[in-house]
């Protein structure tokens, strides 16, 4: 039977609700090589942003992507954290084509785009973005 | 280099960068055209996409709306779309901008030009733009059609009428004629001066460029381009485009009808945008009925069509016709695509392979094609002679049948099926000669009246230019002008038609004509000249010369 990428996703989300750190990485392999016996690894992109989402929910955290031109300071990660109440799920990236500022997007819909780029192509709004 | 620094500070100094929170998405797989977006829950559909890339952001439009995923179907290059690009929803369904400006230009779906005469719209016009899908007028803001939309060919307008708001399938196999007529109608527009000359719009669907560009060329070269709108998305653009043109082009011919104005919107053909759609809903794993087309192909044509409409007076006016074409595979109309559109028209001019392959251009199929709505607006004076070609034309056929078992028949039969023949000849009519409704009045009362049933039905043809070109010498005011002003064929004119008619067949020779302008003096030697022309048109000339 094909399951559904979302029926994946909620099993992989139970499976590692309750799993102590030490189990978890046993699980995670488990579930890979499930995917692998079902033929549908090629589906884990459509898989794992949902179980995540999931795993975020029932932890009642956010997920909080930061991109950056350059490497951020450590004291805004911590405010960050501060910001959501310590329950961000914080990652970060470098990509120097941002030219300046921060985006941050948050459960992977709400983006806050204050990079030099956005701003460039605000200004100059027909030069593409 | 001072003024340029100047400009850039006075730009970055009034800039107020506010940064706010936008709903964004992302790219999960892209291929053949088609992009899934994860996120973007609250897009609409037919919602407008930016996707970024390396190489600034295409355009995409929300098509199907799913529970995790949103199936997008991108309108530029989709090679530089990668997985995890940023999708931003633009808040906009799909529109095109609309305007006279664009008469006589070459657009594509998405109303960009593609004529290389610079941009369409000047800077600082008022911009308007039209959805590319809207509703269709509802019942209150119609009448009946009312107008005719004269095609310029004789077989049409006279026993398949199109009134203006109508929408008309031409359905027929390849390369028989059915892009000509068309073009016909579209070039005759300019012959019909008493009414308001309608905006044409040619939709090309999936057409070889160089059809397209043959086409342009014919219509400018015909002066039709001054008034003509080419929406052309060619065989090789993306299938999406091809969904998108019929779309885009009601658009901008809504436009105009909103404006009170009359338009004509060819769509070449419909066949070929029901695949493009069947593509993009296979490419979308949407489930495949049918010929493998998706459960709303009929919607996507109904929907289409039923946008053109004849407004009444409280809503403008305007009216938008539509001659929407079907290609059959060998003579086939009851295959899907064209039993559904046959069904969504109001009637439908069916060319058929083995009349053209008999000589008979257009190849119209009078028993199978029928106008439902075009009679009432069909002009008094042409349905006083269309009336009695209809019937003596289904009695030819019928005898026509009958005459094939039987070798001897009585006179009366005999006749009628010469007359029959007679009257095929006159309705035959070369590609992109479109003659004036007043002409073909004259041509069929005389034809119908036995003018050339003496010459046979195998001079009939040439007569009948000898005719024309002989009333327009010396009859234009009183007989060809007073037909097109009023519209009506009186009792005063048909005499006067009836006088002229037994004129010219006493002047059989050229000689003849010359002898009575002498006698007459009334005529000037350049108008001899003239008529001498006009007569050199037909072999008739020569034939009488030979009686000489």
């Amino acid at each position: 039977m094909r399951y559904k990428a979302k029926q994946y996703a909620e099993a992989f989300a139970d499976a590692l609700g309750g799993a102590t750190p030490e189990s978890a990485y046993a699980r995670i392999r488990a579930f890979v090589a499930l995917l692998a016996r079902h033929r549908a690894l090629a589906r884990a992109p459509r898989i794992l942003p949902p179980a995540v989402r999931l795993l975020a929910a029932r932890a009642g955290a956010r997920r909080v992507s930061l991109e950056s031109a350059s490497a951020l300071p450590l004291t805004l990660h911590e405010e960050l954290m501060g910001i959501f109440g310590g329950k961000a799920w914080l990652t970060e990236r470098l990509r120097p084509e941002l030219l300046a500022g921060v985006r941050i997007l948050i459960d992977d819909e709400t983006l806050i785009d204050a990079s030099g780029k956005r701003r460039l192509a605000e200004i100059f709004p027909n030069t593409g973005r | 280099m001072d003024n340029v620094m100047e400009q850039l500070k006075r730009e970055i100094e009034g800039y107020k960068g506010e940064i706010r929170a936008e709903k964004v998405g992302h790219v999960l797989e892209v291929g053949d055209g088609i992009a899934k977006i994860s996120g973007i829950s609250g897009a609409a559909s037919q919602e407008m996409l930016e996707i970024e890339t390396a190489k600034g952001t295409v355009a995409a439009l929300a098509f199907n709306l799913e529970e995790d995923v949103v199936g997008a179907v991108v309108l530029g290059d989709a090679s530089h779309i990668r997985e995890g690009a940023l999708v931003r929803p633009t808040g906009r369904v799909l529109s095109v901008r609309v305007g006279r400006e664009l008469v006589g230009r070459v657009v594509d779906p998405l109303g960009n030009p593609l004529d290389n005469v610079g941009p369409i719209f000047s800077e600082g016009s008022e911009a308007v733009f039209y959805p590319v899908e809207r509703k269709a007028p509802g019942v209150l803001a119609r009448e009946s059609v009312n107008t005719p939309l004269h095609t310029g060919v004789k077989a049409i307008d006279a026993m398949i009428p199109i009134g203006r708001g109508q929408r008309e399938l031409i359905i027929g196999d390849r390369g028989i004629g059915k892009t000509a007529r068309t073009l016909d109608a579209i070039i005759n527009q300019k012959n019909d001066m008493q009414r308001k000359r309608p905006v044409c719009i040619y939709v090309a669907i999936g057409q070889k460029e160089s059809k397209v560009a043959r086409l342009i060329a014919t219509l400018k070269e015909a002066g039709a381009m001054e008034y003509t709108i080419v929406v052309s998305a060619p065989a090789s653009a993306p299938s999406t485009l091809w969904y998108l043109a019929p779309y885009a082009a009601t658009a901008i011919g809504e436009y105009f009808m909103e404006q009170g104005e009359d338009a004509l919107i060819v769509y070449d053909d419909l066949s070929k945008h029901a695949w493009a759609y069947r593509e993009l809903s296979l490419l979308l794993r949407r489930p495949p009925g049918r010929e493998a087309y998706p459960g709303d192909i009929f919607y996507l044509h109904s929907r289409l069509l039923e946008r053109s409409a004849k407004l009444n007076a409280e809503h403008g006016g305007g009216s938008l016709t539509a001659l929407p074409i079907i290609e059959t595979q060998l003579g086939d109309v009851s295959a899907y695509i064209p039993t559904n559109v046959i069904s969504i028209t109001d009637g439908q001019i069916y060319l058929e392979p083995e009349l053209f392959y008999q000589g008979n251009r257009p190849a119209v199929n009078a028993g199978l094609s029928v106008s439902r709505v075009g009679s009432s607006a069909q002009t008094k004076a042409m349905k006083k002679v269309a009336g009695r070609l209809r019937l003596e034309l289904a009695q030819f056929r019928e005898l026509a049948a009958f005459m094939q078992f039987s070798s001897e028949l009585d006179e009366a039969t005999r006749k009628r099926i010469e007359r029959g023949r007679i009257l095929t000849e006159i309705l035959k009519q070369p590609e992109l000669e479109p003659i004036p409704f007043e002409e073909q009045v004259v041509l069929l009362w005389a034809a119908t009246n036995g003018l050339f049933d003496e010459a046979g039905a195998e001079n009939a043809s040439e007569r009948g230019v000898a005719f024309l070109a002989y009333i327009d010498k010396l009859h234009r005011e009183e007989i060809l002008d007073t037909i097109r002003e009023s519209g009506d064929f009186t009792e005063e004119t048909e005499t006067a038609l009836k006088k002229a008619a037994e004129e010219f067949q006493t002047l059989q020779t050229t000689k003849d004509v010359r002898d009575d302008f002498e006698k007459t003096g009334l005529y000037t030697p350049e108008f001899l000249d003239d008529l001498e022309e006009g007569l050199e048109r037909s072999s008739y000339r020569r034939e009488i010369q030979d009686h000489d």
